[in-house]
């Protein structure tokens, strides 16, 4: 191989592939950072979006992605139905928990006739929850060795059954009774939101007027709206990812640095006798450069790589839902090249500057 | 014979903490194209130091230099060396190859500083025929005896056809059979193609090859 550029890399393979890593690994860790925040994002909304009711009526604050509490009094929950407009009414604890391995899990209480036939719901295998240690989940959740029977743990080592199995997906995977929660979270009459179905879907909102006009106090919005938020209603999120891309090219930024810095030192007779031969400063700073670039596109190669198999390898393990966008896979790319690019800059000016004798001199 | 390097009471002083230490002490010559000059002394008495200027890598404290009728002491670094990658091929004691690529693609690296990606083929094979180096185009430096090294070196120098070749102790490093070997190739190329050439050298065998021979003393020519 008669280019500079790759038979350099190929010389010193343990520190280009150190360098490759480093590069890499900035970018696996935007990847599977943005990657999991939309694909939990996602996963949620889709779950949501077979929600069919058409409006959320809770109080302030009782209703966030990371946790939940049981806030609201199930005695809105005749009030509600009286309301003129209102068909159907649905009270639901959302209880968020560690998942055991890795992010976190929601359970459910619900009184299900009421919830599976406002939101046409259906039970395709086993039957509905009868007492306070039985459980029903989704098709996803039985996917994941829980068939119909056996055993899983929700709340620390107390075991519920698998009662049942329904679908399609809708909010929390795993479901239990009402009463069976409110007694676990020792909060009787209590729930976090209530379900409103209203009769003709076109007055949702003058159906929510009166609602809050004869409840005030509370909250009660679209479950669209509500749902359609989810990923900017985690705090800080859209900032954290924005910091996870700078941090990430500033990672990729120091490693090239120190790669290529190591490179010019290691390098410094080589660099004299480019200079000798006659190489301008803008020949050898672009060879320095086009060497940062391959290692960075390198870095590229295997950081997506990682970040698939990673993402793969953590759904399988934990269930944790990995969405790699293209708009965040353009930005990795970028901030692995630009990081490399400017990482390599330095180390480029400072050879292209280097003195021809002092480098031919060079032990 | 034109004149193809043109150097007048050329001085250079280098710094070594607050020490003045004089290397050149007003040095002149002139070298006719297609000569092939020794320059002979003592260590320390200048030889690297004259070599240097001539190439472009150091400028002088005084006096002016001219290649091929370009004003080296009047230019700037940019353009020295850009009168350096047209004007001039350098030999050195140690070879200087680049130990990552094949005797080939050390050529091709001069080439491609030289012309911009310019690739000649038929230039580099007929200089590496001539160096008895064709079977050793796919081979690494390390893989090379040193005088085929240094006749690799040689063949890099002379590839990009430079108005003078500057060598520097070429066969400092070489047993006798592979100085003689690298001598020849000196000659040849002097008589073949009319190459410039400016040998320092400490070996007087070496020196009897040349045409003209420059004895330094204490900075000076004598």
């Amino acid at each position: 191989m008669d280019s500079l550029v790759v038979s350099n890399i190929r010389q010193r393979p343990l520190r280009s592939a150190i360098s490759i890593l480093g590069v890499a690994l900035g970018v696996a860790l935007v990847m599977l950072f943005t990657g999991l925040a939309h694909g939990m994002s996602d996963d949620l909304q889709k779950r949501s979006s077979n929600v069919t009711a058409e409006l959320i009526f809770t109080r302030p604050g009782s209703i966030q992605i990371m946790g939940s509490s049981a806030n609201v009094s199930t005695k809105y929950v005749p009030l509600l139905q009286q309301i003129d407009g209102v068909e159907s009414v649905s009270p639901v604890i959302r209880h968020v928990y560690p998942s055991g391995s890795f992010g976190f899990d929601q359970v459910e209480g619900v009184e299900w006739d009421g919830f599976s036939k406002m939101n046409n719901i259906r039970i395709i295998q086993g039957h509905a929850p009868n007492g306070p240690d039985e459980i029903l989940i989704d098709e996803t959740k039985a996917s994941r060795k829980h068939p119909v029977g056996s055993t899983l743990k929700v709340f620390g080592e107390k075991l519920y059954r698998v009662a049942g199995i329904y679908a399609p997906e809708s909010g929390a995977r795993v479901k239990m009774t009402l009463a069976a929660l409110q007694d676990q979270l020792e909060t009787p009459n209590k729930c976090t939101f209530i379900f409103v179905k209203v009769k003709n879907p076109s007055e949702q909102l003058a159906v929510a007027k009166r609602i809050d006009e004869a409840l005030p106090g509370n909250k009660i919005q679209p479950t669209r709206e509500l749902f359609a938020t989810i990923e900017n209603s985690i705090p800080g999120l859209a900032v954290f990812l924005r910091m996870l891309v700078v941090l990430a090219a500033i990672v990729s930024a120091l490693v090239i640095m120190l790669a290529m810095h190591t490179t010019i030192t290691e390098r410094t007779r080589e660099i004299g006798i480019l200079k000798a031969m006659g190489a301008s400063r803008a020949y050898i700073i672009g060879e320095i450069e086009r060497e940062a670039l391959l290692i960075s596109f390198l870095g590229l190669v295997v950081g997506f790589a990682l970040a698939g198999i990673a993402g793969f390898g953590i759904h399988k393990a934990t269930g944790l839902v990995f969405e790699f966008g293209g708009r965040w896979a353009l930005t990795a790319a970028a901030i692995g090249l630009l990081g490399g690019a400017l990482g390599a800059l330095y180390p480029a000016a400072r050879a292209a500057n280097l003195d021809p004798v002092n480098a031919l001199a060079y032990e | 014979m034109a004149t193809i390097l043109k150097a007048d009471n050329l001085e250079k002083v280098y710094r070594i903490g607050k020490v003045d230490v004089p290397a050149l002490r007003g040095v002149s010559l002139a070298v006719q194209e297609g000569e092939f000059v020794a320059v002979m002394g003592p260590s320390g008495c200048g030889k690297s130091t004259m070599l240097h200027l001539m190439g472009g890598l150091l400028t002088p404290t005084k006096g002016r230099i001219l290649i091929d009728g370009e004003d080296l002491t009047a230019a700037s670094d940019a353009k020295r060396t850009d009168i350096r990658r047209r004007k001039i091929g350098f030999v050195f004691q140690r070879f200087n190859l680049f130990p990552t690529l094949t005797a080939e693609g050390n050529l091709r690296l001069a080439e491609r500083i030289h012309g911009n990606g310019a690739d000649d083929p038929d230039r580099r094979h007929e200089i590496l025929r001539m160096l008895h180096l064709e079977d050793k185009m796919h081979h690494k430096p390390l893989e090379l005896s040193g005088g085929e090294q240094q006749r690799v070196a040689l063949a890099r120098a002379v590839v990009n056809r430079p108005a003078i070749v500057l060598a520097d102790e070429p066969t400092g490093n070489l047993d006798s059979e592979n100085s003689e070997l690298v001598l020849k190739m000196f000659r040849e190329l002097n008589d073949r193609f009319n190459q410039t050439i400016i040998m320092i050298t400490h070996n007087p065998e070496a020196a009897a090859a040349c045409q003209r021979i420059i004895q330094m003393r204490d900075g000076h020519i004598v």
